[in-house]
């Protein structure tokens, strides 16, 4: 894993993708830049200007340690003030833990070239403080906002000193000394690092944080590693090292803090949230980190697909809606799918190309790992293609198959979760599922079994019959056909009707259908609640105990009056009695229905229903039809 | 002959290998490691006399993670109970481990300097493998996650092809330095004449790594590194 976190560093570092080593994205812009002259020391020039960019850092709390020419006005000023009032208290120290790193970089032998030495005396004197003081726009400063120094003539005219390499190879010098763990002598603790295999200085912390929500450490460098009491031996709290140097940590840091703020490399798969308030240092949210090994373009048919094309339709399976909104469209993954890919050259094969997905979760102050999925490209598309294929079904009514992503399967079975009041929804689901379902869609593993049980409960719920929540049963259907046909046989005939399943279950399910659809015909579809709600739960665990008296009270109850009223009796029966016939072979109603089995139930049930369902839309569009004629 | 080859078939519902960089919200390693085979082949048989040094991992089932999360103890656990129902004793953990693991380890078992009678290590740890007896519960890098072990017979055949699989760098054992500028653990250190020859150790541990690439299923470790450990324990077999 961290292999391949720090290839991509090392891709994008030479891209000029990620900031120097040791700087970090701050939350807050630069406010203020001093803009200082060699030829006039008396000459200072306070400018207000937000600017965005990398600084140093160096994961300071509430210690006081200072940055190289740039930092906080408290550091670099000398000032007080502080927002909302009050005066920080250790504003002297911090001013003269700056002033002292200065004149450290200003002997020490990294910051070479006369301009850039004299540059650093002069940001260290007193003199021009003074007279920043006397500016007008310096009474706006406050305590906390930060500010860069600036030399308006010279070689590096307008660019701020922390930004040139002597000072940004300064300042690496500088971290390294900070990380570093020293023995009780005052050595430095040397050691093999994990990541580059290199006899380094171990470091004691890597200071760049992971930004999630809120930055935090993604190392576990904060605790020693829990060790098996033996007897006789002990121990010694806190004198762990990290196992690394600082630079393989740092560059694992900065790489991970690009994806994270990189919306083609990220998504959140889970979040927590309590009474709509976003828990953020919950380790039930969930974010996936995703990218490819190598730059390549690949063919999909006759298209040609660049990697940020291709990363964002292989990560639409991660995508989710927003409130009130469907869900997400997987068409255009569907159709680059079902064409083979190739590289765009002869000479590129997909297999040594692959795909990479982290998850990581906050976890009370820092990061953790919680999956890490690696697969070759050609992989990859069969996997996809059957994650898919499993699940593409019809819709309620009958229209159109579709496929749905992991975000949206999640939602819909938390929602409909039976154990749960109808009223309290939750926004995202089950983030232990979702790990699962992230490899069954990337590298092909089975559904997590969890999840069937979960989706054959929610169908036992009433509301989910309710006609708002057609998109939530089409979900939760594609999601039991996916967890009975992946990578099975039957994945493409269970995408509509299929009469010639004998499946116990799915017969059983789809004579309820039918008896649902007598009850509904013989009241001319004027009743709002129908038996299916009532005795789904007990239809679907124990046929036997429903369907005898259920079909008795169809027989002598509905279809007289569907007969009467001929509403397709003679298909309705034709219909009850061919599912009836099937059963017995199978050896009549069984007595309980395994999981499964529940799941085949609910299925042949939709599937009748959807069946019923296209019928009567094509009737009353034809009867529409006939209406606007005969009124022409 | 100071060495002697055995196959080993390992395996276990669970295994977690834990990577270094990862150690508290444990992270493991693809594949078994060299230092968790030694591990549970100690855990079956060992004497001060000799070492185990790991040839060959083969892998025989494919590599399958789970992501999963544990309460666990904040402190290790020692002469006075820990009181869990405090919060501060306990600490909510997620670990990636892996699922359904098999391997046929090859390891020689390589006696020490002036040691010689060998025939003698080979039918007590040959006999122990027979009848599945050993002297602590043998584990898959961590001890909740117990192996089974068995005598390899040659023929077994991995579920998977896996061609080529680089890990990157691995944790290949740790090194047990003594060292009065660095007294950062106590550890027990064996003579090898005698094996009442032992005394508490206090130096510090330094972990070896090597470029480990699992190659048609097979993890092969480098016999150099076993000099190099060899080298900064100053011990010399």
């Amino acid at each position: 894993m961290f292999k391949e976190i720090i290839e991509l560093g090392k891709r994008l570092e030479t891209e000029g993708k990620l900031p120097p080593p040791g700087f970090y994205y701050y939350g807050q812009p630069i406010k203020w830049k001093i803009h200082l002259r060699h030829c006039h020391p008396n000459f200072v020039y306070v400018e207000e200007i937000p600017l965005d960019k990398p600084r140093p850092f160096c994961g300071r709390t509430s210690r006081v340690e200072a940055h190289p020419c740039v930092d906080e006005a408290g550091y670099v000023l000398h000032v007080a003030k502080q927002r909302g009032g009050g005066n920080d208290d250790k504003v002297k120290e911090k001013h003269k833990e700056f002033v002292r790193l200065l004149r450290k970089a200003y002997r020490s032998p990294l910051i070479k070239g006369k301009e850039l030495k004299s540059a650093v005396w002069i940001a260290q004197s007193k003199q021009w403080r003074r007279l920043v003081s006397q500016q007008v726009k310096s009474k706006n400063i406050l305590n906390k906002d930060w500010v860069a120094i600036v030399f308006n003539d010279g070689p590096f005219e307008d660019t701020s000193l922390y930004e040139l390499p002597d000072m940004q190879q300064f300042w690496q010098k500088e971290l390294r000394e900070r990380t570093r763990q020293d023995t009780e002598t005052g050595k430095a603790k040397m050691g093999v690092c994990s990541i580059c295999g290199e006899y380094q200085q171990m470091a004691k912390k890597i200071p760049v944080w992971v930004k999630l929500f809120k930055p935090a450490p993604l190392h576990s460098y904060n605790k020693d590693s829990f060790v098996s009491y033996i007897e006789g031996i002990q121990v010694f709290e806190g004198k762990a090292h990290l196992g690394q140097c600082v630079i393989c940590g740092d560059t694992i840091a900065r790489t991970l803090n690009y994806l994270t703020g990189n919306i083609l490399h990220y998504k959140i798969i889970a979040q927590d949230r309590h009474k709509g308030k976003l828990i953020t240092d919950s380790a039930q949210n969930q974010f996936a980190l995703f990218w490819l090994k190598d730059k390549q373009f690949i063919k999909a048919g006759e298209t040609i697909l660049d990697p940020s094309e291709l990363l964002r339709n292989v990560s639409s399976v991660m995508d989710r809606s927003e409130k009130n909104t469907p869900p997400p469209d997987t068409k255009q993954l569907e159709n680059m799918l079902t064409v083979p890919w190739t590289g765009r050259d002869a000479s590129v094969n997909i297999a040594d190309n692959a795909f990479y997905l982290l998850i990581l979760s906050p976890n009370k102050g820092r990061i953790a790992v919680r999956d890490w999925l690696d697969i070759s490209l050609d992989k990859l598309q069969q996997n996809l293609k059957a994650f898919l294929d499993a699940q593409r079904i019809i819709d309620p009514d009958g229209k159109e198959k579709r496929c749905f992503g992991i975000p949206e399967i999640l939602k819909a079975v938390e929602a409909s979760n039976i154990s749960k009041e109808p009223h309290k929804v939750v926004e995202i689901g089950n983030p232990n599922v979702s790990c699962q379902l992230l490899r069954t869609a990337y590298l092909g593993e089975s559904p997590p079994s969890v999840l069937l049980e979960s989706a054959v409960m929610c169908m036992r719920n009433p509301k989910i019959f309710d006609e708002k929540k057609k998109t939530t049963r089409h979900i939760l259907m594609a999601t039991l056909k996916m967890l009975l046909t992946h990578k099975k046989e039957g994945m493409k005939e269970m995408e509509t009707l299929d009469t010639n399943r004998k499946a116990i279950g799915h017969l059983c399910g789809r004579l309820l259908s039918i008896l649902e659809e007598a009850q509904l015909r013989a009241a001319r579809w004027k009743i709002n609640t129908t038996l299916v709600e009532r005795f789904y739960g007990s239809a679907s665990s124990a046929p036997a105990s429903v369907f005898g008296t259920l079909v008795r009270r169809a027989t002598t109850d509905h279809f007289p009056k569907i007969r009467k009223q001929q509403l397709g009796y003679k298909d309705l029966e034709a219909q009850i009695e061919s599912v009836e016939t099937a059963i017995d072979q199978a050896g009549g109603y069984p007595k309980t229905l395994s999981l499964k089995e529940q799941a085949e139930f609910s299925l042949g049930f939709y599937h009748q229903r959807a069946k019923f369902n296209e019928k009567r839309k094509v009737n009353k569009q034809n009867d529409k039809k006939e209406e606007s004629n005969e009124q022409q | 002959m100071n060495k002697a080859t055995f196959h080993i078939k390992v395996g276990g519902d669970y295994a977690c290998f834990t990577n270094p960089g990862l150690k508290v919200e444990r992270c493991t390693y693809p594949v078994m490691t060299p230092a968790a085979a030694r591990g549970l082949l100690e855990a079956i048989y060992w004497k001060p006399q000799f070492r185990w040094e790991i040839r060959e991992i083969k892998v025989l089932k494919p590599i399958k993670q789970i992501s999963i999360m544990r309460n666990e103890l904040n402190e290790r656990q020692g002469k006075n109970p820990i009181i869990i129902d405090d919060p501060k004793n306990r600490a909510q953990r997620t670990s990636l481990i892996l699922k359904d693991v098999e391997y046929v380890i090859k390891a020689d078992l390589v006696l020490k300097e002036g040691i010689n009678n060998i025939m003698g290590y080979i039918d007590q740890f040959a006999r122990k493998l027979k009848t599945g007896q050993y002297h602590h519960t043998p584990y898959l890098g961590t001890r909740e996650f117990a192996a089974w072990f068995e005598s390899a017979t040659g023929d077994e055949e991995p579920e998977c092809i896996i061609k080529e699989y680089p890990i990157g760098q691995m944790l290949f054992d740790s090194a047990y330095i003594e060292d009065n500028e660095r007294k950062e653990i106590d550890f027990h250190l064996h003579g090898h004449t005698h094996s009442n020859d032992k005394r508490v150790a206090r130096g510090y541990q330094s972990a070896v790594y090597f470029d480990a690439i699992v190659e048609n299923n097979i993890l092969k470790i480098p016999p150099k590194k076993y000099l190099e450990l060899y080298e900064k324990e100053g011990v010399h077999v």
